[in-house]
């Protein structure tokens, strides 16, 4: 039987909004989960998706990368390369799947309710393909590092960091919350297809399928970009939806989406991809800095992709490009630090060489970070170990969930922005996470940090290892230890000899 | 600026393509099945992937990380329609091919 072109039938079947007749549109499309902007369902029927696919089409590629990935899969039970993989690099992958599994499975709840509460046909059709694929990322992500189970129990944290009231874990958990699950169909399409997967996230994995590549690990690399194939699909689902609020007066609404969704996305990201960069992939295997990658794709690239869609930098973009210089290097200081209470072995990995090359890649690092390194490199060349463990509770963003920190040394830039609200005082690392908050202060007020939750009550008694036990550390598995076990402290060792 | 020799004919096999750099440009010389040769941009339009290890199925080129698609005869984007691919002026003498980059810069397309 002879088939019609895709495009001959498309925009047929498509077409499949009608006028209710037993409920009320307002019944059937309820402005909090449907859109709040008010625009008429003849304004959504606009709403036309570039990358177009029918569900034959998604079936049979869909089969064909699966049955590539789940043979690669297959190989992996027989590769010996993950036992003598460079422990950095493990943790790169830990910290990945705990971060990563199961917020695909949280993309799918909201690519379901995409598919449910939009008005706009388009978006309806295109986001129960995202569902799937959502769905088949979450499996994907849950299937490989099942088979590294028995080698390593920190990777049972793809599946378990969810479930966890780990500390790294409540602040993604509470981004995606803000961001993905708890917005209407038309401000997750800005927040969830556009500033974070289109801004950050597909970039960032175009960016670890070539970082694992080069540390000759094949099968992440491919699973990474079975799963990037499948991006170009749903992540174009914000595009036509600002540009349809653009067109119909509304575009300070979607700018503020934007603003808001970006910097959240950004804070998780710096950590999740910044502090493995610089630090936990080995020297050799580096091929560039994030600050560098920062620059040349994601900065270059979404300055265009806004400007080409209408909308305009984030308000905060000064502030932005500071960031990049600082935040991750202050989290993988505090994660080194704190590192008990992690579910991957963060090395610290400051070596000459290593600081060598931060110093070149950001220059002034050794005046800054560099000093807070050398604290803790002294402590260890004195063998006293113990004082590299903090004793202190650090203060917590009430927005990202992040310790409160800036730039050490000469030009410290570290300090907290407050805010009174109805009698309680909150903390914020940063003008935008303050500025977040005060948009809808409702909305964020009640959540405890994990500090707030040792003086609550929530955490009883609030000792060490009662909040270990709490963020599931000694539970799911072991806690951090340093990755190389110190070995970066010999090349400061050989030099003091010198 | 003006025409300048890339390689002779027999370094891109039909149904293959090929990165080179032309006065610090980047393009891919593409053979498509049936003996056109065309010279595109380097990089897809849509997030900067190199095309050059996307997959080339008679006259249409896939790119390797999003799937976008392209016909490299006329440029044109075929999934997503959008979209299109910078050509530049190719041509053959003898069995050397050469390729002129003056004035053309890769085009980029909305995500």
């Amino acid at each position: 039987m002879a088939l019609l072109d895709r495009s001959e039938w498309y925009d047929v079947a498509r077409a499949t909004n009608w006028t209710p007749r037993y409920v009320t549109e307002t019944d059937l499309f309820p402005p909090d989960l449907s859109d709040p902007f008010g625009l008429p369902m003849t304004a959504w029927e606009a709403f036309d998706e570039p990358y177009k696919v029918s569900y034959r089409e998604y079936v049979k590629v869909q089969r064909e990368k699966d049955s590539n990935a789940y043979s690669v899969k297959a190989a992996l039970s027989r590769s010996k390369y993950y036992d003598s993989a460079d422990e950095g690099y493990l943790s790169l992958l830990k910290l990945h799947y705990g971060a990563v599994s199961l917020t695909e499975y949280q993309a799918c709840q909201a690519q379901g309710r995409m598919s449910r509460f939009s008005k706009a046909p388009g978006m309806r059709n295109t986001a129960t393909f995202g569902m799937m694929d959502e769905m088949r990322h979450t499996q994907l992500q849950l299937f490989f590092p099942h088979e590294l189970l028995a080698r390593d129990r920190q990777f049972d944290w793809a599946h378990e960091a969810a479930h966890t009231k780990n500390w790294a874990v409540l602040g993604g958990r509470h981004t995606m919350d803000d961001i993905m699950m708890t917005r209407d169909a038309i401000t997750t399409s800005i927040m969830l297809s556009f500033a974070f997967e289109t801004g950050l996230t597909n970039l960032q994995m175009v960016g670890l399928a070539s970082d694992s590549e080069a540390m000759g690990d094949f099968t992440f690399s491919n699973m990474i970009t079975s799963i990037q194939s499948d991006e170009a699909r749903h992540a174009q689902l914000g595009t036509p939806s600002i540009e349809i609020l653009i067109k119909n007066g509304k575009k300070a609404e979607a700018q503020k989406a934007l603003d808001i969704s970006f910097w959240r996305v950004w804070r998780l990201f710096a950590i999740l991809t910044g502090i493995p960069m610089d630090y936990y992939i080995p020297l050799k295997n580096r091929h560039m800095s994030f600050k560098e990658f920062m620059h040349e794709w994601v900065i270059k690239q979404f300055a265009r992709q806004l400007s080409d869609i209408g909308l305009e930098k984030p308000w905060y973009w000064d502030l932005f490009l500071d960031d990049i210089e600082n935040h991750h290097h202050c989290q993988q200081g505090g994660i080194w630090s704190w590192r008990p209470t992690v579910w991957w072995n963060p090395p610290g990995a400051v070596g000459p060489k290593e600081r060598a090359w931060l110093e070149q890649k950001y220059p002034g690092w050794n005046d800054s970070y560099g000093r807070y390194w050398d604290v803790i490199t002294g402590n260890l060349l004195d063998g006293h170990e113990e004082k590299t463990h903090p004793n202190c509770i650090p203060v917590i963003c009430n927005m990202c969930q992040i310790p409160v920190s800036n730039r050490p040394g000469p030009k410290w830039k570290a300090r907290v922005y407050q805010l009174d609200y109805q009698g309680k005082r909150f903390n914020f690392c940063t003008p935008v996470c303050k500025w977040i908050f005060e948009q809808e202060p409702e909305r964020y007020k009640d959540f405890e940090t994990i500090v707030d939750r040792m003086f609550s009550g929530v955490i009883d008694p609030p000792t060490l290892p009662q909040v270990l036990i709490y963020m599931g550390i000694g539970v799911v598995s072991n806690g951090g230890r340093d990755g190389y076990d110190y070995s970066w402290v010999d090349g400061h060792r050989k030099q003091a000899a010198e | 600026m003006a025409f300048q020799k890339v390689c002779g004919k027999d370094d891109v096999w039909e149904g293959e393509m090929k990165a080179f750099t032309v006065e610090g440009t980047e393009i891919v010389v593409v053979h498509a099945e049936g003996g056109e040769l065309r010279a595109i941009q380097s990089i897809c339009p849509h997030q900067e992937v190199e095309l050059v290890d996307g997959d080339l199925q008679g006259a249409v080129l896939t790119c390797r990380m999003h799937l976008w698609q392209f016909d490299v005869l006329t440029g044109k984007g075929v999934n997503p329609d959008h979209a299109e691919l910078a050509l530049y002026p190719l041509k053959l003498d003898g069995d050397d091919i050469y390729v002129d980059v003056a004035g053309i810069e890769p085009k980029f397309a909305k995500p």
